[in-house]
């Protein structure tokens, strides 16, 4: 007790200062520098650039400290780093009467995101590395029966549910058949997607190890992997319809799928040739790398997840002893990843759209849980999976975060210009920010159910 | 995941190859810095008097900044702005680390005295040339305007090279000169800092410097009251560490004002702070300095730009005469028999080389207040920092 209310008070001590510090603002002029004695450069830098470190300090260090008081109650770190996210961000700011200074501003969350694509770089190469080809080979007929009826129960379950109540949605209601159709593949596509994110870093907080975190991760991976198809195809087919761009569009998801894989190739055999010829620690290496990834991302169109994925999975199964350094070395900065990735994904919560979409969303998200659990125990039936894996794995599907976002803004950039793509991607969102509350705390406790927590 | 839609177009080309060309060169450092062959490398004196002095890196730095080959723009250095600002914040908590109280204490007279006297003497000897130099540029613009600039250029040229950390070498050898020389490099780094801040401090800029003071007082109870005696999580050492640097950092940029002095009480409060998870945070952070420098130079070389004139050749050309001329004698009279000692002349060039903390305070200025003038200056304290590191070893081989 003692513990938790120092740890209260320090973030509370904390939240004040930067509170304060942002009401009061800084008064620039009066610092210590005078005005440029040989003439002003022009200088018009990215706005919340400058004061950036202040929100990314604020949001690791605070995510810190409650991850350590929500640990102390049970509950995962993750759920710590994304509270405090929604706590300091921009959205609850907004809703917030009398208006009170935005501890974590809007343009200084946008200048993060990049910071947020080297975690997920180094989320990717961590998830990828702990994937074995022969846990592949041995249990691929599993894996298989595993996300297909999984998927299955989930589309089937939501796309069923919110065709049958379509007429009382006001997303659905006042669209054609075919279009109605269409977004209600759409809406049950997307809430297929799980979170790899949270799912590895839920195994590496517990030290889990055993059947269930093989299967969670590797069934999280293969699902990632073939959504971006169907979801691809189902954007591209609306390109096709609507302007005629079937030949782009389906060249633009080949090279998206391929070209992640290519690049994580080449970086897997950068990485292998640069562990066998250096020593000590490779932290700096580590961070370079991840920046790459991310870089590449951004200059390549290609998704920094699968890209790091692929470079972990390579490196780990072709040079196993060699990359075990490199491995070491990530595991060092992964809390500081999480932290950031998470607290950054809690910010940007809709907390607005959530407030007024919220009984759709319990509704959609009572459908997805539903789906997930009858597919995944049918699943499991078919693969031959024991209790009490069995019974807890579907856990493991609940959570959602980076890679629903994403997929919501693809959608929100493919329907570009339709009077309902707001709606749309608001709706996603909101699903997105339910599941990505109740889904860590759920993950632990079926670790805990399947005795595989170490700590 | 991010652009399944708009896959097929690629973002401008320049853009990419500056990116990439970013990341390869950083790559490439730390590659270099991590191998067998860069290790026996730094065996050789000129060889280790680049790479150690980062200047390996920030030559890279400036080869893809606006100064070389303009890969990275004005607006993609802006980009890169937090990231100096952490770096500013690691150097200034690695100053202020050796500010440990048993330390200080051990601290012996000879170099109170040398240290004290060489402060004054280049703090004044700097800031005269500096003012010979900008009035030539600028005689319209008076000494009050000047002052800030003056003052840091001062505060830049006290001490010499050595690591920023060397006051812990003091405590077993501290009757040689080469102890005095390596412990003296780290207590002018924390006086550099201190100077370089209060003596530019206006009236309106001291409620920027007690707030940022503030929030490094506030993160340190925080980190203290998280960590506990925490000995063994490294990861979540360097978590409470990285979010402390850069909340410490962030409020100095809010605040308008430097980053180094907050990160330098950050230091202190660390170092003299008791209990398991301080002492593994320091050896963190010293474990780290090779990596930080070399990102901090290469960030230092793609931020320096080009200034209108000669006057930053000027000022460096002054300053390398006032470390030439002016610090062998300054030890001299401090140390008096000791600096004439057997095996000491090997040693009489090591005070003419300039500390790195001088191109750190020039950048934390820069950050601080983006001008033709602190460019300038950061140009100028490179050049200084560049010739004073070299001239030594070109005398010694002459010898």
């Amino acid at each position: 007790m003692r513990r938790v209310l120092g740890l209260l008070s320090s973030l509370l001590l904390l939240v004040i200062a930067v509170g304060l510090l942002r009401a009061w603002g800084g008064d620039n002029e009066a610092g210590l520098m005078t005005p440029g004695v040989l003439g002003d450069l022009p200088r018009s830098p990215a706005t919340g650039v400058g004061t950036a470190a202040l929100s990314l300090g604020l949001l690791l260090v605070g995510s810190f400290v409650l991850g350590e008081i929500v640990a102390l109650a049970g509950l995962p770190r993750v759920s710590g780093a994304l509270l405090f996210g929604m706590l300091t961000g921009p959205n609850l700011h907004v809703v917030l009467t009398p208006p009170f200074p935005a501890l974590v501003p809007q343009a200084e969350l946008d200048y993060l995101q990049f910071v947020d694509a080297l975690a997920v770089s180094l989320i990717g190469l961590v998830a990828g590395g702990e994937i074995r080809i022969e846990f592949l080979r041995r249990s691929g007929s599993m894996l298989a029966r595993l996300v297909a009826a999984e998927m299955s129960g989930v589309l089937l379950l939501v796309g069923g549910g919110v065709a049958a109540l379509s007429g009382m949605i006001p997303l659905l209601s006042e669209r054609g058949t075919g279009e109605r159709w269409y977004l209600v593949a759409v809406l049950a596509a997307m809430t297929v997607a799980n979170s790899p994110a949270i799912v590895t870093a839920m195994l590496r907080e517990t030290r889990a190890s055993g059947p269930f975190a093989h299967l969670a991760l590797s069934i999280t991976v293969v699902k990632d992997l073939t959504l971006v198809i169907i979801v691809s195809a189902l954007l591209a087919a609306w390109s096709t319809s609507d302007a005629g761009g079937g030949g782009a569009a389906a060249l633009g998801v080949g090279w998206h799928l391929a070209g992640s894989l290519l690049v994580g190739a080449v970086f897997a055999a950068v990485l292998a040739a640069i562990t066998l010829r250096t020593r000590g620690r490779l932290d700096l290496l580590v961070v370079v790398i991840g920046f790459s990834i991310a870089l590449a991302g951004r200059m390549l169109s290609i998704a920094p997840l699968l890209a790091g994925i692929t470079a972990g999975f390579v490196l780990a199964n072709a040079a196993p002893n060699r990359s075990r350094r490199l491995f070491n070395s990530i595991d060092d900065l992964l809390p500081a990843t999480y932290a950031l990735f998470f607290a950054v994904a809690g910010a940007r919560i809709g907390l607005s759209s959530l407030a007024a979409l919220w009984p759709l969303a319990l509704g959609i998200s009572a459908l997805r849980l539903a789906g997930l659990w009858c597919g995944m125990r049918a699943g499991c039936a078919w693969a031959g999976v024991r209790p009490p894996v069995r019974t807890w794995l579907w856990t493991s599907m609940v959570p959602q975060a980076g890679v629903s976002i994403a997929l919501a803004a693809e959608a929100r950039n493919a329907f570009a210009g339709q009077p309902w793509a707001d709606l749309l991607h608001a709706l996603l969102l909101s699903i997105v920010a339910l599941h990505e509350i109740v889904g860590p705390p759920l993950l632990r406790l079926g670790l805990l159910q399947c005795g595989e927590v170490r700590r | 995941m991010n652009a399944l839609a708009s896959a097929t177009t690629l973002r401008g080309l320049p853009e990419a190859i500056a990116a990439l060309a970013v990341g390869g060169t950083a790559l490439l450092l730390a590659f270099l810095s991590l191998t067998r062959p860069a290790a026996r490398l730094s065996r050789w004196p000129l060889a280790s008097a680049l790479l150690g002095g980062g200047w390996i890196a920030l030559a890279c730095g400036v080869a893809l900044g606006p100064l070389g080959t303009g890969l990275l723009r004005r607006e993609s250095v802006a980009e890169l702005e937090p990231l100096g600002q952490m770096c500013l914040a690691w150097i200034g908590l690695l100053v202020g680390m050796q500010m440990k109280g048993t330390l200080l204490a051990a601290v012996p007279a000879p170099l109170l005295r040398w240290i004290t006297m060489d402060a004054v003497v280049s703090f004044v000897g700097a800031a005269v040339v500096t003012w010979w130099a900008l009035r030539t540029a600028a005689p319209q613009v008076d000494l009050r305007v000047m002052w800030p600039l003056l003052a840091m250029i001062g505060a830049a040229s006290i001490g010499w090279s050595g690591e920023l950390r060397s006051l812990h070498g003091l405590d077993a050898r501290a009757s040689s000169v080469a102890a005095l020389i390596q412990g003296g490099a780290g207590l002018a780094s924390a006086i550099a800092i201190v100077a370089s801040d209060l003596v530019t401090l206006k009236p309106g800029g001291s409620a920027s410097l007690i707030t940022t003071l503030a929030i490094a007082a506030a993160a340190t109870v925080a980190l203290r009251s998280t960590l506990g005696t925490e000995t063994g999580n490294q990861g979540r050492l360097t978590l409470a560490l990285l979010g402390t640097l850069a909340l410490v950092a962030g409020a100095a940029a809010l605040a308008g004002a430097s980053t180094l002095p907050g990160a330098f009480l950050l230091g202190m409060a660390i170092t003299n702070l008791r209990g398991g998870s301080m002492r593994r945070m320091e050896r963190l952070v010293a474990e780290s300095e090779p990596a930080v420098a070399a990102v901090f130079f290469l960030l230092s070389g793609i931020i320096l730009g080009r200034t209108p004139g000669w006057w930053p050749w000027m000022i460096a050309g002054g300053l390398l005469f006032v470390r030439i001329v002016a610090k062998p004698i300054v030890a001299r009279i401090a140390l008096g028999d000791a600096w004439d000692q057997p095996g000491a002349q090997r040693l009489r060039p090591a005070p003419v080389r300039q500390a790195p903390i001088a191109v750190a305070l020039a950048v934390a200025a820069l950050l601080a207040h983006d001008t033709v003038a602190e460019r300038g200056c950061l140009l100028a304290l490179v050049l200084c920092g560049l010739g004073s590191g070299v001239l030594p070893l070109l005398w010694r081989a002459r010898s």
